[in-house]
């Protein structure tokens, strides 16, 4: 079924939206939770939370590309889930490398928690991204938007392993510069 | 807290990106696949003739005048991006290429390489010409300032080879290169050095009558990348290089080729294990030659 279809399923509010979207987006939004969670009962949790955010949601939004809509809700609430949960609770979803390799960016004296707004990190984020060349874009969306294995990134471009992490080891030094130029940190 | 703030604003980096990036799938045809051992020998191929020309054919050392006389490549005059966006930011020094416009052809992998024409000594001239030979016919020594890391300009330098027809005094053939590499070989060819087997960076070749050919196969719409009103032709392909000893690849690299026209001179920039944004540097370090050392890759 088209997107659009599914979108007027919601707006319609036809209960065979949900399992429209099951049929044609669960297996993208499992992989999503996943990557995050690491664990196969919470990942259909928060796939399961990712319907019925959307139920909730369309009305009134009318997303433009649903996979990207769906995806975004399954990430957000992925992460809500992995930091409800105790330390010892956390598994081995990759989130726990992810934000070890990111604090890279971060002095572990300083916080900038309450001099930024979150709206301005995540623009200075998306312009960073984007000034990264394509393949190089890929690599740091996989691998901090996905959450995806080093090893899956390796093989899905053909890197090796160790160029996987360099790239992102590069990636991480030129977004702590970023963060210090504009005065982030 | 603030690695989470992070991780919670990259969940806000533009829908179409955090597609692309799940859509990518690397092109590995059967036919890349099978012209591994081609790829790899022809990129090489390449630049070791143009390095080794002068030692293998020894002209009568004369050089023949250029068709015009020519001061080398220079910048475009024109500052507008065909999308009308701001080309020469800020003031005339900078050529700034934004990401958003750069456009590689994604080719399915190498063309075959057609054997050299034999041109019989009876009826044509040639002319190997040496650094001061490919500064004279082209205006320059095929030396563009921004040279990659790690990379140098050693070997046997620059050097070209030009045929001209005895009868009428038309210059037939013109393609000079140059190569700047890791590490160059006692015979002067590049070498790798590391354990991968093909060697990084890249080579320069120009000819005034535009017969080069792309390494590459052809894309069915090639699309070109404006710098600075230039129209540069960036293409791409993974190819596979092999451990030596089974057929199974032992890892995948990448090669770019930069191809364009400049001031009545075709010049293309074949470069191995390069990063996308070095081989955009080396082009636009060219194309921008008066002022090389002011060009901005990045994000407007």
């Amino acid at each position: 079924m088209e997107d659009d279809s599914i979108v007027n399923l919601y707006w319609a509010r036809a209960e065979n939206a949900i399992s429209e979207t099951s049929k044609k987006y669960g297996k993208y939004c499992y992989s999503i939770a996943y990557g995050i969670l690491g664990n196969v009962e919470d990942a259909d949790e928060s796939v399961n939370d990712t319907y019925l955010d959307a139920w909730n949601s369309i009305p009134p939004h009318r997303p433009s590309i649903l996979s990207a809509f769906l995806g975004k809700i399954t990430r957000r609430i992925s992460i809500d889930k992995w930091r409800g949960r105790t330390a010892e609770k956390r598994g081995g979803g990759e989130i726990v490398l992810v934000l070890d390799e990111l604090s890279d960016c971060i002095p572990s004296n300083q916080s900038v928690e309450h001099e930024v707004e979150a709206a301005e990190l995540s623009q200075l984020i998306d312009c960073f991204v984007m000034s990264l060349s394509p393949m190089e874009r890929r690599v740091f969306i996989c691998r901090y938007w996905y959450f995806d294995p080093i090893g899956e990134i390796a093989q899905r471009f053909g890197f090796s392993h160790s160029k996987v992490k360099m790239i992102l080891h590069r990636q991480r030094k030129k977004l702590l510069n970023r963060l210090e130029s504009e005065g982030f940190l | 807290m603030i690695v989470e703030n992070i991780l919670d604003a990259i969940g806000g980096i533009n829908d179409e990106a955090v597609l692309d990036a799940r859509a990518y799938k690397r092109a590995q045809s059967n036919s890349a696949v099978k012209w591994v051992a081609g790829a790899a020998c022809f990129s090489l191929i390449v630049t070791v003739a143009m390095a080794a020309l002068p030692g293998l054919l020894k002209g009568p050392g004369g050089v023949l005048p250029p068709p015009t006389p020519n001061l080398g490549p220079v910048a475009s005059d024109n500052d507008t991006q065909h999308n009308d966006e701001p080309t020469q930011l800020p003031g005339e020094k900078e050529l700034t290429i934004n990401w958003d416009n750069v456009v590689v052809n994604e080719s399915a992998g190498p063309a075959l390489h057609a054997v050299p024409l034999y041109r019989d000594p009876a009826l044509y001239n040639e002319e190997i010409l040496d650094a001061e030979g490919v500064r004279t016919y082209y205006g320059w020594e095929l030396a563009p300032n921004y040279v990659p890391d790690g990379l140098t300009g050693g070997g046997k330098a620059v050097s070209g080879r030009i045929v001209q027809e005895k009868a009428t005094g038309n210059i037939v053939e013109d393609q000079a290169g140059r190569g700047f590499w890791v590490d160059f070989g006692e015979d002067g060819n590049p070498k790798s050095n590391d354990d991968i087997a093909i060697p990084r960076g890249y080579t320069i070749r120009a000819s005034r009558l535009r017969i080069l050919h792309c390494c590459l196969l052809p894309v069915d719409e090639e699309r070109t990348t404006d710098f600075g009103g230039v129209p540069v032709t960036l293409s791409h392909a993974a190819l596979s290089y092999g451990d030596g000893i089974s057929n199974v690849p032992a890892g995948y690299y990448d090669i770019y080729v930069a191809s364009f026209t400049l001031d009545g001179v075709e010049y293309e920039i074949e470069a191995q294990r390069l990063e996308l944004e070095e081989v955009i540097k080396i082009a636009a370090s060219i194309i921008n030659m008066p002022y090389s050392e002011d060009f901005v890759v990045g994000c407007l």
